[in-house]
């Protein structure tokens, strides 16, 4: 009950909190793109984030979020594994990059829920085997969608992550 | 009209110049950033704010009621598009080889495709 009456101070929070991070991404990424090429700071990568969101909308949520934020881009996210795939363009060191992103979400989702839950995940890229062999108990490389969608329903809970990924990952 | 007189007028005109600067600098970024991801996450977004900048002047130097209401629709609208347009476009670019920044380090979705690829 109390947590429906603060529901409206715990989102308004969270925007004027996303609003000032925006604005700091904004100029930082402003900076760089300004900066003579031999100090551009650019040190871009591409790293898997353990998720604690579980329901597409806050999937949807979290990635439309780092994506608005410049100089952050969610690439692709699985929910079968958990993982939110972002490019970042300052990512000095994977973990800081990553620790970001799990600071926005578990400021989402404190806002968004009634009850916040259990937010804890790992900081580490989880290990991602495809399905089938996952299930076969013989996948010597990580693997991640190209499973779900070269196993065809092996993974028909992800219908979101998998069905819109229909031969690019075996291309 | 504008009126240099109201500070709203003066408010909302240098608004709308901010967004100008900003869309500016995004184009440059165009040419300074060196591949499709970093394009569209530093520029995809920026330019969204540019938009929203000068959408905002424009509302402070023609306040009406229904306007504020256009305005507020057109922002959130802008933002919200730019920021799938941005995932549709790295997604699709990344399912079709078009290979990130050497700089790019980890590439940690990279190790997850199964094939040997050599992009």
């Amino acid at each position: 009950m109390n947590s429906w009456l603060t529901w409206p101070v715990r989102m308004i929070g969270f925007l004027l909190w996303y609003a000032k991070e925006f604005l700091l991404a904004n100029l930082q990424v402003t900076a760089d793109i300004l900066r003579p090429s031999a100090r551009m700071r650019t040190d871009p990568a591409i790293v898997a984030v353990p998720a604690a969101s579980r329901t597409a909308s806050e999937y949807t949520l979290i990635s439309s979020l780092v994506t608005l934020t410049p100089g952050t881009l969610t690439i692709t996210y699985s929910r079968d594994h958990a993982v939110l795939y972002v490019h970042g363009m300052f990512a000095a060191s994977r973990d800081g990059l990553a620790e970001e992103i799990q600071e926005m979400e578990d400021r989402l989702l404190r806002a968004m829920r009634r009850e916040p839950g259990d937010l804890s995940r790992p900081l580490a890229r989880p290990t991602v085997r495809p399905a089938a062999d996952a299930a076969a108990g013989a996948g010597d490389r990580a693997d991640d969608r190209t499973g779900g969608a070269s196993a065809g329903t092996a993974e028909s809970e992800g219908t979101e992550n998998d069905a819109g990924r229909p031969a690019g990952g075996d291309a | 009209m504008l009126d240099l007189t109201n500070p709203a007028h003066i408010v909302g005109a240098v608004l709308i110049f901010l967004g100008l600067a900003v869309l500016l600098i995004s184009a440059i970024g165009l040419y300074r950033l060196p591949d499709l991801y970093l394009r569209a996450s530093a520029v995809g977004t920026s330019a969204g704010l540019g938009v929203a900048l000068i959408v905002v002047g424009a509302l402070l130097i023609d306040f009406t009621w229904p306007n504020l209401i256009k305005a507020i629709i057109a922002v959130i609208a802008q933002l919200l598009t730019s920021a799938v347009g941005s995932m549709a476009i790295a997604r699709s670019g990344y399912l079709h080889d078009s290979p990130p920044a050497a700089i790019t380090s980890p590439d940690e979705l990279r190790d997850t495709r199964r094939d040997d690829v050599e992009v």
